[in-house]
């Protein structure tokens, strides 16, 4: 809302400059986003000047040679090249010295051998205007010499301020005039309006039906004829435009400036069309086509309140009035509607037809019902003033049911309650009767109808603390803490974000929104969730899998060849459709490890070697144990976008999660430069649950251990993995652990032949092992993996 | 025996080891051992004193090998660790372990956390798809009300949304229990902002939410105060102004000294020494009872606050779109 404030200054005194202004509303509630002055901030040399004599300039044809007084001892000579420079103009003169805005310097000069002391400017020279035809010529009454910014001495400031969606009565300047005295410890007493009214009586002319009382508790009308549409004086449109809104005529400019300054929107119909003289309020027919003053046909729902005269839909009540009736050069007699329209039904039918206005934002935030004959008032006014009206005596008033002040209760203690600071009885009631909120009898209060959002005590609550200031509350220094819900706080989240730090990963910050394409195409099974209002393409789904949003950053970082070596993690959410729930929705924890490029950062004497597919697998064991899991296993698994080389995770006989290497396919797809890409996701929620921090601590073992070593040359097709779990099921007494330390391929061996070295460690909590013991486990060892894989030991 | 033999051929042993040792095939420790140490042939030969004819002799005549010998292998050790060492070229870097870093909107979040935890607040969640009861009514947004009109949202269908704030929390955390409740609730939220230096229609919030008997308005002003000065110094101030939010009433939105400039004026702060950080308020009674709660007995506070907004005033990072690019070079500075 924009606050003229030359209008404020019409409504109020205000005795102090614009910076307490400034403080005063922001501190109070109505937020001053910006401050704007246009009165001009000129070098002091901008003088005004008086063109005694002009000649034509002897050397050009476009120049004229100009004498002019600017009150000081001698009559300077300028060289204008304005076609509209004469003499005897009042003009502005920027002397030799003076900087514009344009950061020009005035010098003294010749001009095609004209001595030029000066300049004469134009308003869009000094910036006091977008553009302009020739010199600024100024008011004859302006005195000469005199400076040039005090000839905007009445230059309005405009105020803009943040208006909370609570506070419709501050949407017109009597509002912020009210709240302005009530900070300064005074009543607001709102201007009267008097005018003329001739004989004939506005009852006779036309008659006012609600059928639809719930969205138009109150239609107020008046008739003013004798009207001359034309343009408004400029002292009106200049407070229109210092609040935004543009001048148009007489007498819709009326009709706005009552709006900006009483808060209440109104609407002037030309009575000449407005059939059988006869307003009818109705609900809208569904499907029914109207076309609104701004020539767009629209269709409405079935629960739109619609003016209609005796044959037709004239204005879309509360929101927009009709073309075929609107105020046009011919209108002689208006009809002015001053009504108050029931602010959800203005919001829906302003949500349902797109369409807002400047009337539709106050109805749809509450309006004062008993403002209308007001606002009547100031407009039958105003158009004798400014368009030659002569108001029809008295008004069509049709309001049923009138809308009373509330009553609302409130109690000293609770205040304290609330506040934490005792405010006195005498405090509340004068600060609250400031605001027009008046006491009907000990601790009950009658709430103005301009103040719809003030309905119970912690309303009023908040009127006294924001009048009386949030920093007149102190600040409580010792909260009153009690220990109810000291609980360790031992996080799984930060834990694992810790331990994957020590790891070398980075943790990313990825989007949880994407294109319904990826959320479809990364979903296992299930149905995404898709937005029904989407921002963009790239903003119209919950994700899926965080993968794609992995191999964007990796994407993203080669080619901005921000590194060489990528390690990324992060923990996140992934979301479906779930039919089940409240909400419709599963969000699902997980977390992601990518791995992509050099093994380490470029080191000292390390060799460079890129990320293999051990690497991931190593990671996942890594974070597995870290999460306490007793038993880690790894399964042959398959997902679309990973190659072959993919397993399941499996944690405690529960599926964690999967590794693998990025598919070719999948890297072209997201335009991922890099060759090997490993990828660990998982389950985070599985992985938050089972975390627990050790609890026991585990004997260390007083007897040595004994290592041995069996290379096996075994058949290429056979798999690590597969001896180690065959003979880890085969409870082979003392062993208790089993590495592989080698793997060979090639000559001597035969083509079709590998070889694996094994370490074996055997050990007792009980004692000491012998050589023998030892022996007969290894030939245990030798003759299982002879008989089940076929391997020989390696000479 | 002849003793004079006897030392002879220690010696002579003594120097064919010694170049063994010099090769580096025998340990300095084995060498002493063999000759000096307690079962050494010194030793050794001293045991058969009483096999000698001039019992004086000998003893002299050991004692001077002794003496020799432990001469040596002194010097030896003198000598081998400067001979033994190689001079390295310590101007070369390290081999630096691989460290990773946290996000440091995370790393926010963590320091946010903190301060709550040591306030006594527990942590919460909710939902980020959630319902229209949940976002809007059950916080006191009235169908059909403008308010709603500052959150735009992102419908999914019928009724349900995208959380446009953390607050939904706070109706979830009231439902499950009885007062009193501090909690705090850190989580995604959603609008429909096309994304700029300053806005993104991913976010992240953290609300704190205090119901008991006798909570206040100054309790709210104290604790908040005590929150940003732990946030952002000591000599962080704050100062309140009256606002609107349907969920709490009185409603404030709280500045802060401005953490760039220290409140002398800047170009963050638009030269006014403050910057605008928190939503905060009584809680709504429309809100208590929504979840069962007796307004008349209970009352509380409640606040929040963008994490990236206050990461981007800590760390001085100009556009929020950085938090989102991952770029590496960005990631490995915090």
């Amino acid at each position: 809302m924009k606050i003229s404030l030359n209008w404020l200054k019409s409504l109020i005194e205000i005795p102090f400059d614009i910076d307490t202004l400034v403080q005063k509303l922001t501190f109070s509630g109505l937020e001053v986003e910006s401050v704007e002055t246009q009165k001009p901030q000129l070098s002091e040399k901008v003088v005004v000047g008086y063109v005694t004599d002009r000649i034509q300039h002897p050397n050009a044809d476009k120049l004229s040679v100009c004498q002019v007084d600017v009150g000081g001892e001698e009559v300077l000579q300028i060289v204008c090249g304005a076609p509209n420079v004469a003499k005897g103009q009042k003009v502005a003169v920027a002397t030799v010295g003076s900087v514009l805005p344009n950061g020009l310097k005035i010098k003294k000069s010749k001009l095609r051998g004209e001595l030029s002391q000066g300049m004469i400017c134009s308003a869009s020279e000094l910036e006091i205007s977008e553009e302009s035809d020739g010199i600024l010529v100024l008011n004859e009454e302006t005195e000469i010499g005199t400076l040039f910014n005090d000839y905007f001495k009445d230059a309005d400031t405009i105020v803009e301020i943040a208006v909370t969606p609570n506070r419709p009565d501050v949407l017109g300047h009597i509002g912020v005039a009210r709240d302005i005295a009530t900070l300064e410890g005074k009543k607001f007493v709102k201007p009267t309006h008097t005018f003329t009214e001739i004989g004939k009586n506005t009852a006779d002319e036309i008659e006012v039906e609600i059928e639809f009382p719930e969205g138009c508790p109150r239609y107020s009308a008046k008739i003013v004829e004798g009207i001359k549409v034309g343009k408004s004086p400029e002292w009106l449109a200049n407070r229109l435009e210092a609040a935004g809104i543009r001048s148009i005529n007489n007498v819709v400019d009326v009709s706005n400036y009552v709006m900006l300054e009483v808060g209440h929107p109104m609407h002037a119909f030309d009575y000449s069309e407005v059939k059988g003289k006869k307003i009818v309020v109705k609900s809208s027919v569904q499907g029914e086509k109207f076309t609104t003053l701004d020539d767009v046909e629209r269709e409405l729902d079935g629960q739109t309140v619609m003016i209609c005269d005796g044959e037709r839909s004239v204005a879309i009540g509360g929101i927009m009035g009709g073309q075929n009736s609107e105020i046009n050069d011919t209108t002689t007699k208006v009809l002015l509607e001053a009504a108050y329209f029931t602010p959800s039904y203005v919001r829906k039918s302003s949500v349902n037809l797109g369409l807002k206005s400047d009337a539709s934002y106050r109805f749809e935030r509450g309006t004062d019902p008993n403002a209308t004959i007001y606002a009547l008032e100031l407009a039958a006014k105003l158009l004798e003033e400014v368009a030659g009206g002569k108001a029809y005596k008295g008004y069509v008033d049709n309001y049923p049911n009138p809308i009373e002040p509330k009553e609302v209760k409130l109690r000293e203690a609770r205040v304290e309650k609330i506040l934490g600071i005792a405010v006195s009885q005498d405090q509340i009631d004068t600060t609250l009767d400031n605001l027009g909120i008046t006491k009907k009898s000990e601790g009950t209060y009658l709430v103005p109808t301009y103040r719809p959002d003030i309905e119970r005590e912690i309303d009023l609550i908040e009127e006294v603390v924001r009048i009386i200031g949030y920093d007149s509350v102190p600040l409580k220094k010792t909260a009153e803490l009690d220990f109810h819900s000291a609980k360790s706080q031992v996080n799984y989240r930060n834990e694992l974000r810790r331990f994957m730090t020590g790891l070398g990963c980075h943790e990313t910050l990825t989007n949880t929104m994407t294109t319904t394409e990826l959320a479809g195409k990364f979903s296992e099974k299930n149905e995404p969730i898709i937005l029904a209002n989407p921002l963009s393409r790239d903003y119209a789904a919950l994700r899926t899998s965080m993968l794609p949003a992995f191999l964007e950053v990796l994407r993203e970082n080669l080619n901005k060849k921000s590194g060489t070596s990528f390690r990324f993690f992060e923990i996140g959410d992934i979301f479906y459709r779930d039919e089940n729930v409240y909400n419709k929705a599963k969000e699902i924890k997980k977390a992601i490890l990518l791995l992509s490029g050099d093994r380490n950062e470029v080191s000292t004497f390390v060799k460079q070697e890129n990320f293999d597919f051990y690497d991931i697998k190593g990671y996942a064991e890594s974070i597995l144990e870290f999460t306490r899991f007793k038993r880690i296993t790894f399964k042959v698994g398959q997902r679309p976008y990973f190659t072959e080389n993919c397993l399941e995770v499996v944690g405690n006989g529960k599926t964690i999660g999967f590794v693998g290497e990025v598919s070719p396919k999948i890297l072209k797809e997201f335009d991922v430069s890099a060759k090997n890409v490993f990828v660990f996701e998982f389950a985070f929620d599985l992985c938050e649950k089972t975390y627990q921090i050790v609890s026991k601590f585990s004997h260390l073992n007083k007897h040595p251990f004994v290592e041995r070593d069996f290379a096996f040359v075994l058949d290429k097709t056979t798999e690590a993995g597969e001896i180690v779990e065959k003979l880890n099921r085969s409870k082979i007494k003392n062993l208790t652990s089993i590495k592989i330390s080698d793997l060979y391929e090639g000559k001597p061996l035969a083509e079709n032949k590998k070889s694996i070295a094994f370490s074996f460690r055997f050990e007792s909590f009980e004692r000491t092992l012998t050589d023998k013991e030892v022996n007969e486990a290894m030939d245990k060892i030798l003759k299982i993996s002879e008989q089940t894989f076929g391997a020989e030991l390696r000479k | 025996m002849d003793v004079k033999k006897l030392a002879e051929e220690i010696k002579s042993s003594f120097q064919e080891e010694l170049k063994n040792f010099e090769n580096g095939n025998l340990n300095f420790e084995d060498l002493k051992n063999k000759f000096l140490g307690r079962k050494g042939l010194v030793a050794d030969a001293f045991s058969q004193m009483r096999n000698f004819t001039d019992k004086a002799l000998a003893g002299q005549i050991l004692n001077s090998l002794k003496n020799e010998l432990t001469e040596k292998v002194n010097s030896l050790t003198e000598n081998t660790s400067s001979a033994k060492t190689k001079k390295l070229d310590l101007s070369l870097p390290g081999r630096k372990p691989n460290a990773g870093t946290l996000h440091v909107v995370t790393e926010t979040q963590r320091q946010i956390e903190d301060i709550f935890f040591a306030m006594g607040f527990e942590m919460a969640t909710g939902p980020q798809v959630e319902t229209d009861f949940f976002n809007f009514e059950s916080l006191n947004f009235p169908p059909d009300h403008p308010a709603r009109e500052m959150h735009d949202t992102f419908f999914v269908e019928g009724d349900v949304l995208l959380r446009t704030h953390t607050s939904n929390v706070q109706i979830h955390a009231m439902k499950s229990q009885e007062p009193p409740v501090r909690v705090i609730a850190p989580g995604k939220c959603y609008r429909n902002d096309t994304p700029d230096a300053t806005h993104s229609p991913v976010f992240q919030q953290i609300e704190a939410l205090y119901v008991d008997k006798n909570v206040t308005f100054t309790e709210l002003k104290g604790t908040l105060d005590a929150f940003v000065k732990a946030l952002f110094g000591k000599a962080t101030k704050t100062r309140f102004r009256p606002s609107f939010f349907p969920f709490t009433e009185p409603s404030a939105e709280v500045d802060v000294t401005c953490v760039v400039c220290k409140g002398k004026g800047c170009n963050v702060c638009k030269q006014t020494g403050w910057i605008e950080i928190l939503g905060a308020g009584m809680v709504d009674p429309n809100v208590l009872e929504a979840v069962g709660y007796d307004s008349e007995i209970y009352s509380g506070y409640a606040f929040g606050l963008g994490i990236e907004r206050v990461a981007m005033l800590k760390y001085g990072i100009p556009d929020l779109r950085l938090f989102f690019q991952n770029d590496i070079r960005f990631l490995k500075q915090f």
